[in-house]
């Protein structure tokens, strides 16, 4: 009744928007209706004793990044005839997301048990999902297969399934190895490390997904990656010479990155000074800050002649929260901030009420991989950090993005709710024993 | 496991805090800091807050008016592209590089640029409640010029069709009064809402690349897009930003230096009378002749009088290069673009940031013909006998060399230059003048008087006589010619002519003030590629531009022609 409730105050938020942009409220509006009831539906068939607030604050997140879709969508087509109205197709993409997280509590629920069992299978999934779009030729002979993904805006990201893929392959493999790789037996120079082949695949893991993403200049995915296996294998082995030795590995893949790859130092520069150059790499960073410095505290607003949010580069993925600011000002900008918080306190502690191990780990590194994610781009935008290119989770444009973020979203709850149900947990201790 | 849990939540939690803490800075506490802080780069980029410019089109910006009251810029309600008001400039290609332009598109320049904030003026009082909340409207205030148009068109008529430049300025105040420019451009389709037809309109004076009339960029065979091209630039000011080798107007500089050395006055010591001069360590085949190829030499002041190039290449030879370069930079020589010119690295000190004065540089690194490194200093002897009648590499522009003919009327004060006079506001009060002081002091008062008096025997006796001769009230000059033996296939292409032909072009400078006792105006004139080296002497071809402005401005302001104790 809780999340209900709770769902309805932002559909209240929703049809608010979209009738002061003067758009056409029907399709986003029952769209979101139908696909969020039917979420809730689901949670009430497979997850009943879930956590509540999860999916209104996800619903409250794709509201309010609709309705900035909405107001892009109504300036762009004043001024260019190309462009393609991208709200009613994040509706879509929505409905396929739905699809996407009912699938993932019906498979998971009674636990993450099914994931566990073909965690190396994940992996392997992982691996070629970060892998497929580095080899052209292969991308060129699946074209027919993929053709739907390069009509127009839409474009489909591998290294988005990838994310969840690996969370949940770090996480059943921690479970299962935390112990032997929190002893340290052998001596290398001053450190302490465990047996290599406990080692070994975790670290083929992260590095070939590191390598991949050097390659593709994706340097936000792969600092994401990074730190969240760092964060995952701390948690999991509480030996804080993990993360030394990655953050140090770290600071010699930054020096190495700013000698061997331009891109890398542009940014840095562009972090440090954007007006050193304006109009190119510094043109995304300045032009968030001035859209937001424009949008002051209370917001030009939705609808109106005063906001600009298509000016912003990048303003429907990237740079969505300087859109936000503008139009919403800073009231709004922090109401996403302080969703996002509110999510993910909700995410860790259901990570620290569970009792089995792989959920602890699944929805602490979910934490994570959302968290970072959030932290990397709204520090980029506000210039707390060098700028990456990641998307807003739940609020950004993109259906890679959307349908992998519900998936987490489904195996949050699916977690939350098992972990309240106390006749499952035996049967999460058998598969894990 | 839990604790560490807990630890990385509240890393995470600090980081969206640390971001919240930065939102607040930026769209509160330093919201109109930032918005409105729109930096020129050291690579030319402006930065451009392009969401403050639509909120501007729907506000009445100020009009900037002449100090003679004629319009030359003002917003008109045209409502359309989310605008309400469009920018005109009734004056059209008067002072277009001074008024610069208001562009929804390519952004701000000139004096629309540098006095933004008082031309978007204040925001309007909140009606009810609700107004707290919202964007309110704001109504700028009146900017007056200091800009005379009705001496900018007599500059423009004497320019006729040559490429030059006129600069007229008060020395004691830096008002600038002229700022003419042969080519210029009507700025009215540049500033217009409509994007196609800004960008045509900048297409055509050389800037960004071609369109189709669709809207898409035209490409050629190989896909690439085409760039605009003009090859006579009009967007450059050739009175605010030209490039040209000073000549003898730069003999005022190497003999402000030499008085001030202490090794000279304007009677002694003589300097040897000589037809061919070659500086020490320098072949033969360099030396240095005069105009004509005549012999001269004898005092400094006869040495400017007659204009002697072997006397001014010795006396730059015998004070050194380091008095000679502090004196240049102190008359405000000290900037040039480009960083292959050592020691220029000054910025315009002029409330309009397009002005260059030119420089003389300490080097100059190029590159030989086989791709090696050359350079160039002004320490050797050879290179700074050519300085000292201002040929090597020397570059200034009118706007330069009006600045160094104001020192030397100023007592051997720079004046510091200002293209605005006052803010007014609705009610027709001023809200504050607009004054810049008294800048530094590049040379003694005595020193700035022997100079003065030396300029003004050039005008009774010397080369500038038949110009200017029997003026009244008395004008103090220094004519110039300067040679410039390179000419890039564009610069010939901007006056239509050969290379070859453009090549045995010199450049024909005035430079001057008046009245001699008690100045009140400085004027530089460069009239680029005057004449052949024989007819376009500054005195024949710069001076009588020099004589009509000077005319027109004692005729206009009678006043200011009388001695008198105030600058009124």
């Amino acid at each position: 009744m809780r999340e209900l409730f709770l769902l309805a105050a932002t559909a209240v938020v929703f049809a608010i928007g979209y009738i002061q942009l003067g758009s056409d409220v029907a399709l986003p509006f029952f769209g979101f209706l139908t696909s969020f009831g039917a979420m809730h539906l689901g949670v009430r068939a497979w997850a009943p004793r879930a956590d509540p607030l999860l999916l209104p604050l996800t619903a409250l997140l794709f509201a309010i990044g609709s309705m900035q879709l909405a107001a892009i969508d109504g300036l762009q087509s004043d001024v260019s005839s190309t462009w393609r109205a991208l709200a009613p197709l994040q509706t879509g993409w929505l409905a396929f997301s739905t699809a996407a997280f009912l699938g993932t509590i019906y498979v998971f629920r009674k636990g993450l048990g099914p994931a566990w069992r073909v965690r190396y299978t994940l992996a392997l999934l992982g691996i070629v999902a970060l892998v497929a779009p580095l080899i052209p030729r292969i991308g060129y002979t699946v074209r027919g297969a993929r053709l739907w993904l390069r009509f127009g805006p839409l474009s489909f990201q591998p290294g988005e399934a990838a994310k969840v893929l690996i969370v949940l392959f770090l996480a059943a493999y921690l479970s299962e190895r935390r112990e032997l790789l929190g002893l340290a037996t052998r001596r290398v120079g001053p450190l302490l490390l465990p047996e290599p082949r406990y080692l070994a695949p975790l670290l083929g893991v992260i590095g070939l997904s590191l390598l991949i993403f050097v390659r593709q200049n994706d340097l936000g995915s792969s600092l994401l990656f990074f730190l969240t296996f760092l964060a995952m294998i701390w948690i999991g082995t509480g030996k804080a010479y993990y993360p030394v030795m990655g953050l140090l590995l770290f600071a010699v893949g930054v020096y190495v990155a700013l000698q061997a790859f331009a891109h890398v130092g542009i940014r840095f520069d562009a972090w440090l000074n954007p007006y050193a150059d304006p109009e190119r790499s510094g043109y995304q960073i300045l032009q968030g800050q001035y859209a937001l410095a424009e949008g002051g505290l209370s917001g030009l607003g939705l609808g109106g002649a005063d906001a600009q949010p298509h000016l912003i580069p990048f303003g429907w993925t990237d740079l969505i929260l300087p859109a936000i600011g503008h139009t919403l000002g800073l009231g709004g900008l922090l109401a996403v901030l302080m969703t996002f918080v509110m999510f993910l306190t909700r995410t860790f502690f259901i990570a620290l009420r569970s009792r089995a191990d792989l959920h602890a780990l699944a929805a602490s590194g979910f934490g994570i991989v959302l968290g970072v994610q959030a932290a990397l781009i709204a520090g980029g935008v506000l210039r707390v950090l060098p700028l990456t290119g990641v998307t807003l989770p739940f609020v950004s444009y993109g259906g890679s993005s959307l349908l992998s973020n519900f998936v987490i979203l489904g195996c949050l709850i699916a977690i939350s709710n098992s972990e309240s149900t106390t006749e499952q947990q035996t049967e999460l201790d058998e598969v894990a024993a | 496991m839990d604790r560490r849990i807990r630890q990385l939540a509240g890393i995470i939690t600090f980081m969206l805090l640390a971001v919240a803490a930065s939102a607040g800075w930026v769209q509160g506490i330093r919201a109109e800091h930032i918005a409105t802080y729109e930096p020129q780069a050291a690579n030319g980029d402006q930065a451009r807050n392009r969401f403050r410019i639509f909120q501007e089109c729907r506000w009445e910006r100020g009009p900037i008016l002449s100090i003679d009251g004629q319009v030359l810029a003002e917003s008109v309600r045209n409502p359309g592209n989310r605008c309400i008001y469009e920018r005109k400039y009734p004056a059209g290609d008067l002072a277009p590089h001074v008024v610069g332009q208001w562009s929804l598109h390519f952004g701000k320049t000139g004096l629309e640029s540098s006095y933004n904030s008082d031309l978007v003026g204040e925001v309007l009082p909140a009606q009810d409640f609700a107004d707290l909340f919202r964007q309110r409207p704001r109504v700028g205030r009146t900017l007056v010029s200091t800009i005379d148009t009705r001496l900018q068109e007599v500059a423009l008529e004497a320019l006729a069709d040559r490429r030059g430049g006129v600069v007229a300025l008060n020395p004691k105040t830096g008002a600038v009064l002229v700022a003419a420019s042969n080519p210029s451009y009507e700025p009215d389709d540049l500033a217009d809402n409509n994007r196609s037809m800004a960008v045509r309109a900048r297409c055509d004076l050389g800037i960004g690349f071609q369109q189709l009339s669709d809207g898409t960029l035209r490409k050629d065979s190989n896909g690439n897009n085409i760039e605009c091209e003009n090859p006579a630039a009009p967007l450059l000011s050739v009175a605010l930003q030209a490039r040209r080798p000073p000549g003898s107007t730069f003999k005022v500089v190497t003999a402000a230096a030499a008085l001030e050395s202490g090794k000279y006055t304007p009677d002694t010591p003589s300097i040897p009378s000589t037809g061919s001069y070659v500086a020490p360590g320098e072949s033969q085949q360099f030396d240095i002749n005069n105009y004509g190829q005549g012999s001269c030499g004898g005092s400094l002041a006869n040495a400017l009088r007659v204009s002697c190039n072997t006397a001014f290449a010795q006396v730059a030879v015998d004070i050194g290069a380091d008095r000679l370069y502090d004196t240049a930079q102190a008359m405000g020589l000290d900037q040039v673009g480009g960083a292959d010119f050592v020691g220029c690295e000054g910025e315009s000190v002029a409330d309009i940031a397009l002005t260059r004065t030119g420089c003389l540089p300490q080097e100059l690194h190029s590159q030989n013909a086989d791709g090696s490194e050359r350079i160039e200093r002004l320490s050797t002897p050879g290179f700074r006998a050519r300085a000292g009648f201002g040929q090597w590499v020397i570059q200034t522009s009118p706007f330069g060399m009006a600045q160094v003919a104001a020192t030397v009327a100023n007592g051997g004060f720079v004046p510091k230059p200002r293209f605005a006079e006052r803010v007014i506001d609705r009610t027709g009060a001023t809200v504050r003048e607009i004054r810049t002081g008294i800048g530094q002091s590049a040379m003694s008062p005595e020193a700035a008087g022997q100079l003065a008096q030396m300029m003004r025997r050039v005008v009774t006796s010397g080369t500038a006589a038949g110009a200017l001769g029997g003026f009244s009230p008395a004008v103090a000059g220094k004519t110039g010619t300067a040679d410039q033996p390179s000419c890039p296939a564009s610069e010939a292409a901007a006056f239509g002519i050969t290379q070859e032909r453009c090549r045995t072009l010199a450049h024909a400078w005035f430079i001057a003030f008046a009245p001699a006792e008690d100045p009140t105006i400085a004027v530089a004139v460069l009239i680029e590629r005057g004449g052949g080296l024989a007819q376009a002497t500054g005195g024949r071809v710069a001076a009588p531009v020099a004589r009509q402005v000077l005319d027109s401005y004692f005729k206009l302001y009678p006043a200011a022609g009388e001695p008198q104790d105030e600058e009124q």
